[in-house]
């Protein structure tokens, strides 16, 4: 080929690419230059507005710019007025989008130069065209999609919420607030934590809201694939969502579900300067925050498995269910010493976690208020007064006697897993003051329950019932004693008392007496009269005569043993005392087998009920916890009257029980200290 | 005035001095260099792509910063807000990637039409190099606008740099001698990408790589005049061959400003088309907590991660090393330089080239088969020790069946030329068969997936 035929067909190849490209550069530059549309929505407004309304500045028509802000506290970069000019005038309030007026009164507090949009809309800010603005679609490649109401109430939480204190609510975040309400009220904290409170079940909810779509696993979801529909369906079947979650279910109606999602949505440590966070917020992220009240620590962390109500839940719903903290048979028997144990220790084993504050964030005064709330729940409505002024009839106390005190009191208050009651020497040193409070609180290292559903009138029947075995206090003996010497006492004590009263009073084969329980009601009087005549037909002898060679106790010798045992009642001890243990552990095995192996396994793990080998259960309670516990069941739950028997389940001898508590006592390997 | 200069001599001086183009090309080319079946202008087309991603580097360097902080923002800006910048970003993707396609071309065009023979050797061996910075400069690149994409790819590819250490855990000598590590850490600056890997890759993209070019680029050109211009069939061949065209040179001014201005324009429409029609990607911002799945490495390393994915030091350091020494020994080995001029030198070279083809997709594919659908050693052996899987792999024994093939080649024809063709053919259908199953066919987990859409959602 010549060269002319090569120039001719260069030059036509160049002449076409060039033309080719002088036509893409101009599309080009149409497109950036006169297309976009901010461009187009600019000059609109700009129409929009009358004449006077635009500032001194001299922008007209034509001077249509991006307009952005880059607060410097927030890091990030908005250009979203350039299409929504006029998101400050006035005057726009009533146009369509994109020129509205931002609606409320959020831009006085929040003004757009200090805070941008997008930290509180969410979307791109960079971005100049809607599509890649809004980062809803998955090409657009941006985590945080634009947020639409009423999740954008999450926003206002990111910086405000306090999640532990009383907020007033800030106007537009009603949604939020009550999605706020309902956290606190589903016991979420028991497994999850926030912001440093909270159980370790679960995932740390305190920068939930932060994570982006990545973070979640949209295998399992059926509907949209956002955020808050994920939320939505987690709470909704969260087994589904994410196989192997142990989370309950949670079933609220549609709109409180949206309260809560948004709330979800809300839980941020934003990574933006202090000063923009608010006053509660910043708080609660250097750890201080006011204290809760027992009725908010119980709805906020122990509500989600206990109850709201303290029902405990089934094991139908639950594995071997979970205890039922309102039943009156609990609280009744539960010493607050069991419950403040199992709630420093947690229970091993189970779900039940430990609530140390160093692990869970609550403080000791909450834990101290949730125990003393609990035990309360049945509280005594009346006082000692009421009783004193009441009379009954030994006819109903009869009644009560044989339905409620016999199985462990025995017969005609023979004695039996209870301490006699017919015995003279008792009678007549216990003063009606003694009774009453002792039937009413309880002997918790005995198994004595706190009978606080009786009415004053019933219980002056009562007490009037037991009278009639003996007489009446003795008043006639002189109660001048002595200054005791708790030292001299402590020697007394051990050498004499604690082979059968135990080395630190828990009891043994004789009863507790170093209870504070006991202590409390026990006057001089009673110890004084108690420690020297002893008590006929029973082990306790009269320290003042000459017991086995081993010396009279004086008078003196028995003030210095009271001045000991007043010191030492209800002192701190490392361990939770067991008391007395008078059961055959070998009849009992097959007891257990036969009768309560059937719901809480063979080897007492828990099947359909609660597991006792648990060893913090058994370092918890007391025999006296186990005995009455078997002797009274749990009404409210499956838990049968042993002691009564029902139709299902035959009843059970106190010698059985006896037995009983001796075989489950023996699974305990180790003692754990409180 | 000077006496041994004639008139004639001195106008074609003059000419030559006052005129730039004339400078860099010569004053006549042969017609054989002009033809588009021969050379199909991809070198030029090389150097103009390497211009425009200089113009277009330069102003996008203007609106980017490379701290890791900011990156990710001066690229949304550039694409958002900077005027044309969208096309611009654009122009620059595809034109890097182009150079990189356009340079396995024009390797693959150059070695067919034996322009390595005749006293050629230095020019081809600088043209490897260029390979290899070309490939660098599109690594660096990679990288900088620090989305999830370039992060995780280039951590792949830093872990591929550490291939080193498959050798040294085997030997267990990892503690005492790294040389894995030593190649990773000289790459990246840092144990994982960060600020350091973003520094120092800048600098190689903006710098170091582009001066290294401009030079290898000037000293290939500058070697092409002086081996007397594009490679061309010499006189006996023309004549066997029986290539009709005129013995008369071109004027390069105007003929091959003609041609090359076309060239130019050509690309330059190609690439706003491509600038047009596809957005060059952009993904979220770089996060170290999560992983893309599957994390890729760009395109042209893909063969290489897949055959890594059998074995790291065998698809990491002896496969490449032994592609790169085969590349840059070919005309050590093949002398006949009777050979050059045309493509596959002949009708028989042709054949050969079908044959050998062939001949490496069956073998290759018979691999990647038994890899994919039975496993490999370890699948069936346990406790095989690794040492065995990193010397026996679909790689090395690719590798093994290509060699033997070209030995047998060379026992049969008696011409280094046909075997050289024949590995070289063998070599590229392989590297384009692995890298085209790390683009496709390679999903989540490294798995083999027929299409993405098969891919399973986590």
């Amino acid at each position: 080929m010549n060269e002319a035929k090569y120039i001719r067909r260069f030059r036509w190849i160049g002449f076409i690419s060039g033309s080719i490209l002088v036509i893409l550069m101009i599309t080009a530059w149409i497109r950036e230059g006169f297309l976009p549309d901010w461009k187009k929505i600019q000059s609109d407004y700009y129409s929009k507005i009358p004449e006077d309304l635009i500032d001194g500045s001299g922008q007209d028509e034509s001077f249509i710019r991006i307009h952005q802000v880059s607060p410097s506290g927030i890091n990030r970069t908005d250009r979203c007025m350039s299409c929504h000019l006029g998101m400050e005038n006035p005057a726009m309030a009533e146009a369509p989008q994109p020129h509205t007026k931002h609606p409320g009164e959020f831009l006085v507090q929040h003004p757009i130069e200090k805070f941008g949009c997008t930290v509180c809309h969410g979307g791109q800010g960079r971005a100049l065209d809607r599509i890649n603005a809004f980062g809803e679609e998955a090409f657009t490649h941006w985590d945080l999609p634009l947020l639409h109401p009423p999740y954008i109430e999450s926003s206002c939480g990111k910086c405000h919420l306090g999640i532990f204190s009383d907020q007033s609510v800030l106007a537009g975040t009603e949604t939020f607030i009550h999605g706020k309400e309902i956290f606190q009220s589903e016991g979420c904290l028991g497994c999850h934590q926030a912001r440093g409170v909270g159980g370790i079940v679960g995932p740390d909810l305190t920068e939930q809201g932060e994570k982006t779509k990545h973070e979640y696993s949209f295998k399992n979801i059926k509907g949209e694939q956002t955020i808050s529909n994920w939320l939505k369906e987690h709470f909704h079947d969260p087994e589904m969502v994410s196989p192997g979650s142990d989370m309950l279910q949670i079933s609220l109606p549609e709109e409180e579900l949206e309260a809560l999602v948004t709330f979800t949505m809300g839980l941020a440590k934003p990574d933006i300067s202090y000063e923009y966070i608010g006053v509660e917020a910043l708080q609660e992220f250097r750890g201080i925050r006011d204290s809760l009240n027992a009725g908010q620590v119980y709805s906020m962390t122990c509500s989600a498995c206990h109850g709201k109500s303290g029902e405990g839940k089934d094991y139908e719903v639950y594995k071997t269910g979970v205890p039922s903290l309102g039943s009156y048979d609990f609280t009744r028997v539960a010493s607050d010493e069991m419950i403040m144990f199992t709630l420093l220790h947690g229970r091993g084993s189970r779900q039940m976690a430990s609530w140390l504050p160093m692990h869970s964030g609550l403080k000791l005064t909450e834990l101290y208020s949730l125990v003393t709330s609990l035990e309360n729940q049945f509280a005594l409505p009346y006082g000692f007064e009421d009783f004193k002024s009441a009379t009954g009839t030994v006819q109903s106390g009869r009644k009560i006697y044989q339905e409620d005190c016999q199985i462990c009191h025995g017969v005609d208050g023979n004695g039996d897993v209870g301490l006699p009651l017919n015995n003279q020497d008792f009678l007549s040193v216990a003063s009606d003051r003694f009774l009453f409070y002792t039937i009413v609180a309880g002997r918790n290292t005995g198994g004595m329950p706190a009978w606080t559903h009786y009415s004053p009138q019933q219980m002056a029947g009562l007490i009037r019932y037991i009278r009639t075995w003996g007489t009446g206090p003795r008043t006639d003996f002189p109660i001048e004693l002595p200054e005791g010497d708790p030292v001299e006492g402590d020697l007394q004590y051990h050498f004499l008392c604690s082979r059968c009263h135990g080395e630190f009073g828990e009891g043994n084969t004789g009863p507790a007496i170093l209870t504070k329980d006991f202590q409390d009601l026990a006057g001089e009087k009673y110890l004084y009269e108690t420690i020297s005549s002893g008590r006929s037909h029973t082990a306790m002898f009269g320290w003042s005569t000459d017991v086995q060679g081993a010396g009279k106790l004086d008078r003196q010798g028995v003030s210095d043993i009271i001045a000991y045992m007043r010191e030492n009642a209800g002192s701190t001890r490392d361990y939770i005392y067991q008391g007395s243990n008078p059961g055959d552990a070998g009849a009992g095995r097959y007891l257990f087998a036969g009768n309560c192996a059937e719901c809480h396994g063979k080897d007492g793990e828990g099947l359909k009920a609660p597991a006792l080998n648990n060893q913090e259960f058994l370092s918890a309670v007391s025999n006296g916890y186990i005995m009455a516990t078997i002797s009274i069941g749990r009404e409210g739950t499956k838990m049968p009257s042993w002691g009564h028997g029902s139709s299902g389940y035959q009843a059970l001898t106190s010698t059985q029980r006896k037995d009983l508590v001796a075989w489950i006592r023996s699974w305990q390997r180790y003692r754990i200290k409180k | 005035m000077s006496p041994g200069i004639s008139d004639e001599n001195r106008k074609r001086l003059g000419r030559i001095n006052k005129n730039f183009f004339l400078h860099i090309h010569a004053n006549k080319v042969h017609p054989h260099s002009l033809k588009t079946t021969y050379t199909f202008g991809l070198g030029v087309i090389l150097g103009f792509l390497f211009l425009v991603m200089i113009l277009t580097g330069v102003i996008l360097m203007m609106n980017y910063t490379p701290s890791i902080e900011r990156a990710y923002n001066s690229v949304k800006d550039i694409v958002f807000v900077v005027p044309g910048g969208r096309y611009i970003r654009n122009i620059h993707r595809w034109a890097a990637h182009g150079m990189v396609l356009v340079s396995f071309l024009h390797l693959i065009r150059v070695f067919f039409t034996g322009g390595y023979l005749a006293g050629r050797r230095l020019n081809w061996i600088i043209g490897v190099c260029i390979l290899v910075v070309v490939l660098f400069m599109n690594f660096s690149g990679y990288l900088l606008p620090w989305d999830q994409l370039a992060f995780w790819a280039v951590t792949i590819g830093s872990n591929i740099a550490a291939s080193f250490r498959e050798l040294t855990d085997i030997l267990g000598i990892t503690q005492v001698l790294d040389i894995g590590g030593f190649i990773k850490k000289l790459l990246i600056g840092d144990d994982t990408v960060g600020q350091a890997a973003l520094s120092r890759f800048f600098m190689l993209h903006v710098i170091f790589l582009p001066l290294t070019l401009m030079v290898l680029t000037a000293v290939h050109l500058w070697r092409i005049r002086k081996d007397g211009g594009i490679s061309r069939p010499t006189a006996q061949t023309v004549r066997a061959v029986g290539d009709n065209s005129a013995s008369e040179k071109f004027y390069s001014w105007p003929v091959v400003m003609w041609a090359e201005l076309a060239i130019l324009l050509l690309t330059v429409a190609a690439l706003l088309v491509m600038a047009f029609l596809f957005d060059a990607p952009l993904r979220e911002r770089a996060n170290p907590d999560f992983a893309e799945n599957p994390a890729k490495s760009p395109w042209y390393f893909l063969g290489i991660q897949e055959l890594v994915s059998y074995s790291a030091f065998a698809g990491g350091v002896i496969i490449p090393v032994l592609f790169l020494v085969f590349l840059i020994s070919i005309p050590y080995m093949d002398k006949e330089d009777g050979n050059m001029g045309a493509w596959f030198s002949g009708t028989a070279g042709r054949r050969l080239t079908w044959q050998s083809f062939g001949f490496s997709l069956l073998t290759t594919l018979l691999f990647v088969f038994i890899m994919v659908r039975y496993g490999w050693f370890r699948n069936w052996f346990p406790d095989i020790p690794q040492v065995i899987i990193m010397l026996i792999n679909p790689a090395t024994l690719s590798a093994l069946f290509y060699i033997t093939w070209a030995v047998w080649i060379k026992r049969r024809t008696a011409s280094s030329r046909m075997s050289a063709i024949a590995l070289f053919t063998c070599t590229m259908t392989g590297f384009i068969i692995y890298t085209a199953i790390g683009i496709w066919f390679r999903g989540p987990n490294w798995e083999f997936y027929w299409s993405s859409s098969q891919w399973p959602v986590f």
